[in-house]
């Protein structure tokens, strides 16, 4: 089966798309971001700024307007989740293969 | 409230490392960036008795409208970086963190801030394609001209002087001599920096992209 040609998504990317399941402005993304993976992604003031620009441009996230919040809120979109969907496989097809080769290996020794 | 302590620097070249390394140097002496009131000529900071002395982060970014200005700012803001300087349209935007850890930038992983260099590269870049035909279109209609040493004396017939003739014309050419030297070179050098931060910029841009 051909491989979406997005993929393999950053772990950035990844987790910032799987962040925007929900509505958030760009500050909730990056603590919720740090949250979900256990503090061990921090993501920059400006790495996230140039991420959403990204993502924006590429329609994977789009901006919801919103009555009162001077901040912008962010969502994913359909083709996002399609993404998303295609990258999770991947990594669990990797994940499966990884399992499988190394507890072979250890039962060789 | 302390006094402003006001240093004076020139960066001939555009160049986000040695500016912000600069600046970040005076940390050691206390001193946090509070202003620049003339872009990167003169600083002003202002001393800290604290432990924690704030850290500088210079970005280049330009924005298409107020919206996305207002929004970076606030992005920026949450995350703790307070703006020294900046507008929507000039690009260079200098932040300050108060209370820093250890190596804190504005950028987490080497494609994003490899990125900033390419932005910065890209601004520079169109400045030298702007200023390069006037300064072609200046030289080509005199009188205007890039001076040598020697074309820079006007009077006529001044080389073939000797004596207390020549020192006498010659004494009294050399200050327009230097100003004309000086002003042309000037403008060359200002332009011709442009370039040469372009290039600085763009080489930090593969730099970064290939690792």
């Amino acid at each position: 089966m051909k491989r979406h040609s997005a993929l393999p998504l950053t772990e950035t990317t990844y987790l910032i798309l799987l962040s925007l399941l929900t509505p958030r402005h760009g500050y909730a993304i990056i603590q919720n971001v740090e949250s979900i993976s256990n503090n061990q992604v921090k993501i920059a003031a400006g790495t996230m700024y140039g991420a959403l620009d990204n993502l924006s441009k590429q329609l994977w996230i789009e901006e919801i307007k919103t009555e009162n919040n001077r901040r912008k809120v962010y969502q994913i979109t359909s083709l996002g989740i399609e993404v998303l969907e295609a990258e999770t496989e991947r990594l669990a097809q990797n994940l499966r293969l990884g399992e499988q080769l190394l507890k072979g290996a250890e039962e060789h020794e | 409230m302390s006094e402003t302590v006001k240093k004076f620097k020139f960066f001939l070249f555009s160049d986000i490392d040695k500016e912000e390394g600069w600046i970040n140097e005076q940390r050691k002496e206390g001193l946090y960036l509070v202003d620049i009131p003339l872009t990167s000529l003169f600083y002003h900071f202002r001393k800290t008795d604290e432990n924690i002395v704030p850290v500088t982060r210079i970005d280049f970014r330009e924005f298409k409208n107020r919206s996305e200005y207002l929004d970076y700012l606030f992005l920026y803001e949450d995350a703790g970086w307070t703006v020294v300087k900046g507008s929507q349209r000039n690009g260079l935007q200098y932040f300050r963190q108060d209370n820093p850890e250890e190596g804190v930038d504005l950028y987490s992983d080497n494609n994003s801030k490899a990125n900033l260099y390419l932005r910065y590269c890209k601004y520079l870049a169109i400045m030298f394609m702007c200023f390069l035909p006037i300064l072609i279109s200046l030289v080509l209609t005199s009188p205007f001209e890039i001076y040598t040493f020697k074309s820079a004396y006007l009077t006529p017939g001044l080389w073939e002087m000797s004596g207390l003739e020549f020192v006498k014309a010659f004494a009294f050419e050399t200050p327009f001599a230097f100003f004309r030297i000086f002003g042309s070179w000037l403008l060359v050098i200002l332009i011709g920096s442009n370039l040469v931060g372009a290039i600085i910029n763009w080489r930090r841009y593969k730099r970064l992209k290939s690792d």
